[in-house]
């Protein structure tokens, strides 16, 4: 087990550097000048030199890489172009307010997901189950960004129930959350559904049934446990994925994370954020998937061997 | 009691009655203003975010009004155009016209108790005019020679040569006095440390959400009527006015032309429109055919049909363009050229080569004005009326200004849309940046690559003007020739649309769009 | 095989809106009332109407035109992304599979790589460094949909690698390529037949995200993310323009997911790479 965990990790290292390579390359190859972005029309030419010379522009590309290298490994991701204050701490609390966003968006997927996957299992074969499929298919297609305009219309908008934007109180979670969170409860829901019936079929639950054991009970007791490996490896998937759809989410809902920073960065080819940025967020998808595998690992030992 | 007497007691009883009664009366219609609630909270929702509060450093109209409410100047502008005393009392300028001196108010303090000096207004202004420094403002005061401390309450500003809109420039943000001992103390940080002389200190910044002021009891005009005076940034338009609506936020600015009509219906609203002083443009390039050619120029100018594109872009909220400025700008003389005239502009095609027309691109943002990119199809969809071919691009913003500054040779643009706005509430600021030979790619900002002689004769002698009314001659002639000459394609200045709850009163909307908060006060219930 | 696709009682209903979109995109001059591009500054932002079965938009131009129009503009997007992410991303999959370390390792660190970036992402920085536009959107969403590809393809080589007909084939001499296109493609076929077309339904999704954010076709084409964004201002007045692309997003992207669903029921995989 060990030498399974300490090979994943050693293919990290490779990876790490691509990505920090990529995240480096992709923003200075995208043409702009931070520095007449942030002087704005009507500066003189002359001061946009100047500026350019004195945000560190001006020196060759592989020096500016390695530069920044070996800053980041000091844990130093430099000073944002436009207002100069520290990247990091920065990025570390607009990516705390995105990954409060997914934990919530997250257990909106859950408590949907499961429900639904348990209820159309149970019912299979009924208009139920063909209900559940059909909303399923139609939650993984729905566009996030649209679902998230027409909540902020009917219910904060419209209704007034919650407010539409900003991040305060916990009313503002809501909209988001359940925009976010309906995709991933649409996989959930079906890998429960898969799960929750195999497991129905075998042996030893039919024999408890049998025994006069209460549905709820065999449920609990002994579905739900078995499925929670393949639910729990899809959830930290979705994860992942809800990270990345939090980008458009943040725009729609005005959130103050990590995505639409990194959006707006990008916009205004302030580097080191969105160097700073990508980096983050690679890291935590890597780290997340390598959490995955070892998860994967301890359920099947088959795979440690590979 | 004699008869008479009981009469003239009636008619005195008549008259004081009367009297009494008109006095009730008329307590309401000469009344008193409403109570002021000292304990308000004022939030401003405005369309975008504040990146930094450094008032060195240019990041749009939303960064200048929250910064006018902590920082001040020598000097500051009205709501009319019109330079009022600031933490400068009274100022004159010498006979050759380049040096002025101004005495500054006393007893005035920072937000972190540092008495307002002389010495502390010439820390700011050579802070600004550092070439090291390399901030942005810098170009506003590139022609102060020095700024001296005469005394603790005398400065002295020498030019390089006279300056007409010395004044004007100082009004602006740049030319705010930060605290010394901040400064020292923050170095760079002082974007997210602001410490000024205003009537609110800043409190505290949620990065890309809102930023939050408190009243400073030691400002030196008076107390400040709110407790609290709170900027969000809000983009979604919609959003915005639902808060308004719901009194999550007393004041929203951009309000959506449709959306005005709307709001206007709630007598708990009040929406206040005012001509802004954004000239929304599209730029010629205009050193290569064929849009070389005047007659080109001129025709593409009859081809688009202006009031159409305010009617139905804009729902009525904005003017067609008569000048490069707008009316609100000091210097605007109304030129009257141009009207809407397709079978005029075929005609100016056919005489200058082109019966078929010819292909263009057109380049525009997104985002960064409003409506930009639907002004931009909506003009090609007007030209492709006269034959012209256009083919629209959007780019993104940090891009656009770099290839738009490309020197001549490197230069690919054929027309652009750009909207400048007169940051100095007069027409030299516009004329000297984008209309000047001396300002071609990549040292300023003539992206037009537009030379005429005598425009630039002109420009010259108006700044070098101080008094306004030898000023005005010399900016009439700027503009008709300008105008004449097209290298612009002229469009329509915005209005600007401001929602307010109908007990918030005091605030100034400046002729750059910002808004001056400082004697904003919210009525007690 | 047949009869259990028509079983998945989804997925014949998905195959026929599939088709009835692809039918609509190849037939828009046909079907667009108005031409859509056409601009009326006088009707903006107009209700459905009986001229304008869904009104117009912020530039007086039909929508229900634009709509159509869309359709072609997404497939188009979405049939250029699958071959660039079918192509680039097979290659590297065989060939890594096939050739093994060292350019395996080479080749799927890469892959690894591409995978750590969440999608939008990737293709949101890919196409702002090309500039906006119908083309590099597809070049953006491409290569960020190489990845599960090229995994694909990698196992299926793997697995059918150490098959006894491939080392007889290689025994008598016959060529790498011919083994790879006659023997081992065509055993995957099915797996990346389904994940092709559970591809072109996230290429429409991923390019519509793109054209909400601003990023994606260049006016004045007519593409469903762009028509949602630029419709926002207007959402209180004529929730039409903004309900409209977004059921038009829905439908398509369910479509292609019914089908791909029912053919992965059907030839009965497991998409493990």
């Amino acid at each position: 087990m060990t030498r399974f965990v300490v090979r994943r990790f050693a293919t990290l290292v490779p990876v790490l550097f691509g990505v920090s390579l990529v995240a480096f390359l992709l923003i200075h190859l995208i043409p702009g000048d931070p520095a007449e972005v942030i002087a704005g029309p009507g500066a003189a030419g002359a001061d946009i030199a100047q500026l350019r010379q004195q945000l560190g522009l001006n020196a060759p590309l592989p020096l500016q890489y390695a530069d920044w290298l070996a800053r980041t490994s000091h844990a130093d991701l430099g000073r944002s172009l436009l207002t100069r204050q520290a990247v990091l701490p920065e990025l570390l609390d607009r990516f705390g307010n995105t990954l409060r966003l997914a934990v919530a968006a997250m257990l909106v997927a859950l408590a949907l997901g499961l429900t639904a996957g348990v209820v159309a299992a149970v019912r299979r074969g009924t208009v139920w189950d063909l209900a559940l499929s059909l909303f399923a298919i139609a939650g993984v297609s729905v566009p996030i960004f649209w679902l998230g305009l027409l909540f902020m219309l009917w219910f904060a908008l419209n209704l007034g129930w919650v407010p539409a934007t900003g991040m305060a109180g916990p009313e503002t979670y809501v909209l988001p959350a359940l925009a976010l969170g309906l995709n991933a409860a649409a996989l959930i829901s079906r890998i429960t559904r898969s799960s929750v019936l195999e497991i129905l079929g075998r042996d030893y639950v039919r024999t408890a049934l049998a025994k006069g054991l209460s549905a709820r009970r065999v449920l609990w007791r002994h579905v739900l446990r078995s499925s929670a490996v393949p639910i729990v490896t899809v959830a930290a998937l979705q994860f992942g994925y809800l990270l990345g759809g939090a980008v458009l989410t943040e725009t729609v809902f005005v959130w103050p994370g990590l995505g639409r920073l990194l959006v707006e960065a990008i916009q205004r080819r302030d580097f080191p954020v969105v160097q700073g940025g990508i980096l983050l967020i690679a890291v935590t998808l890597i780290l997340l998937n390598l959490a995955t595998d070892i998860l994967y690992a301890v359920a099947d030992p088959r795979i440690r061997y590979q | 009691m004699t008869a008479s007497r009981a009469w003239g007691g009636r008619i005195a009883g008549v008259v004081w009655t009367v009297v009494c009664v008109f006095a009730t009366a008329a307590v309401p219609i000469g009344a008193a203003p409403p109570p002021v609630d000292y304990n308000a909270t004022l939030t401003v929702a405005q369309g975008v975010d504040v990146p930094t509060l450094d008032p060195a450093v240019s990041a749009g109209t939303p960064a200048v009004t929250v910064r006018h409410s902590i920082y001040e100047g020598l000097v500051s502008m009205n709501d009319r155009g019109e330079v009022e005393p600031a933490l400068a009392t009274s100022w004159s300028v010498s006979a050759d016209g380049r040096t002025w001196t101004f005495h500054l108010r006393g007893g005035v303090r920072f937000q972190d108790g540092t008495p307002f000096d002389a010495a502390a207004m010439k820390r700011s202004l050579d802070r600004v005019r550092d070439p090291k420094e390399a901030l942005p403002m810098r170009n506003y005061f590139v022609m102060i020679q020095t700024a001296d401390a005469v005394d603790a309450s005398t400065l002295r500003l020498v030019t390089d040569a006279p300056f007409g809109p010395m004044l004007q420039h100082l009004a602006y943000d740049g030319g705010a006095a930060i605290s010394p001992p901040a400064l020292a103390k923050y170095g760079k940080d002082i974007a997210s440390h602001p410490v000024g002389t205003g009537p609110y200190r800043f409190d505290s910044q949620v990065p890309g959400q809102s930023i939050t002021l408190v009243r400073f009891d030691g400002y030196w005009g008076g107390r400040p009527a709110l407790a609290k005076l709170v900027f969000t940034a809000v983009s979604e338009d919609a959003t915005r006015v639902a808060q308004l609506e719901s009194n999550q936020a007393q004041v929203i600015l951009n309000v959506p032309p449709r959306e005005a009509l709307r709001l206007k219906q709630n007598p708990a609203l009040t929406i206040v429109i005012k001509d802004g002083n954004r000239v929304a443009h599209i730029g010629m390039n205009v050193s290569k055919p064929p849009l070389s050619d005047k007659r080109v120029r001129q025709a593409l100018n009859y081809a688009v049909n202006r009031r159409g594109l305010v009617g139905g872009l804009l729902d009525g909220l904005g003017t067609p363009s008569e000048s490069f400025v707008a009316p609100i700008t000091w210097g605007y003389v109304s030129q009257h050229l141009y009207p809407y005239d397709v079978k005029k502009a075929k005609q100016l095609l056919a005489e200058a080569g082109f019966p078929n027309g010819f292909d263009t691109t057109i380049w525009t943002p997104q985002g960064r004005y409003p409506l930009d990119k639907e002004t931009a199809v909506a003009v090609q969809g007007q030209l492709a009326q006269a034959g012209v071919r256009a083919r629209v691009q959007v780019i993104d913003w940090a891009q656009y200004l770099t290839l738009l500054r490309r020197p001549a040779d490197q230069n690919t643009t054929q027309m652009y849309l750009l909207a400048w706005e007169s940051v100095t509430g007069e027409i030299g600021y516009v004329s000297r940046t984008v209309f000047a030979s001396s300002q071609w790619p990549p040292t300023g900002w003539n992206t037009m690559f537009y030379r005429n002689p005598r425009v630039d004769e002109l420009i010259a002698q108006g700044d070098r003007t101080v008094d306004p009314r030898t000023r005005q001659p010399i900016y009439t002639e700027v503009q008709q020739l300008v105008v004449d000459d097209a290298p612009w394609l002229f469009l329509f200045n915005y209005k600007q649309a401001i929602g307010t709850r109908s007990d918030v009163h005091g605030f100034a909307v400046l002729p750059y769009e910002a808004i001056d908060f400082r004697k904003a006060w919210i009525a007690a219930k | 095989m047949w009869r259990r696709f028509r079983r998945n009682k989804l997925a014949i209903p998905g195959g026929a809106l599939a088709l009835m979109v692809i039918a609509v995109a190849l037939c828009a001059p046909w079907l667009a009332p108005y031409d859509p591009t056409a601009q009326d500054l006088t009707a903006v932002v107009q209700p459905p109407s009986h001229a304008h079965l869904l009104g117009t938009d912020e530039l007086g131009r039909d929508v229900l035109s634009r709509i159509v129009y869309g359709a072609r503009t997404s497939l188009l997007i979405a049939v250029v992304v699958l071959a660039i992410a079918f192509g680039v991303g097979t290659a590297m999959g065989v060939a890594g599979g096939w050739y093994g370390p060292p350019l395996d390792d080479v080749l799927m660190r890469i892959v690894d790589t591409l995978m750590a970036f969440p999608s939008i992402l990737l293709a949101l920085a890919i196409v702002a460094a090309l500039g906006p536009g119908v083309f590099n959107v597809m070049i953006a969403v491409g290569v960020s949909a190489v990845p599960p590809f090229a995994r694909i393809a990698r196992a299926a080589v793997l697995s059918l690698r150490a098959e006894t007909y491939v080392e007889a084939a290689q025994a008598i001499g016959v060529g790498d390529a011919r083994i790879v296109l006659r023997h081992l493609l065509p055993n995957s076929l099915g797996v990346l037949v389904v994940q092709a077309t559970l591809l072109v339904a996230t290429a429409i999704q991923t390019a519509a995200g793109l054209g909400f954010l601003g990023l994606g076709a260049q006016p004045p084409v007519a593409e469903w993310g762009t028509m949602l964004s630029d419709s926002r201002v207007h959402m209180r007045i004529d929730p039409t323009l903004v309900a409209v692309p977004g059921l038009a997003i829905l439908v398509t992207t369910m479509a292609f997911n019914l089908l791909g669903d029912g053919l992965r029921d059907a030839l009965d995989v497991r998409l493990r790479p």
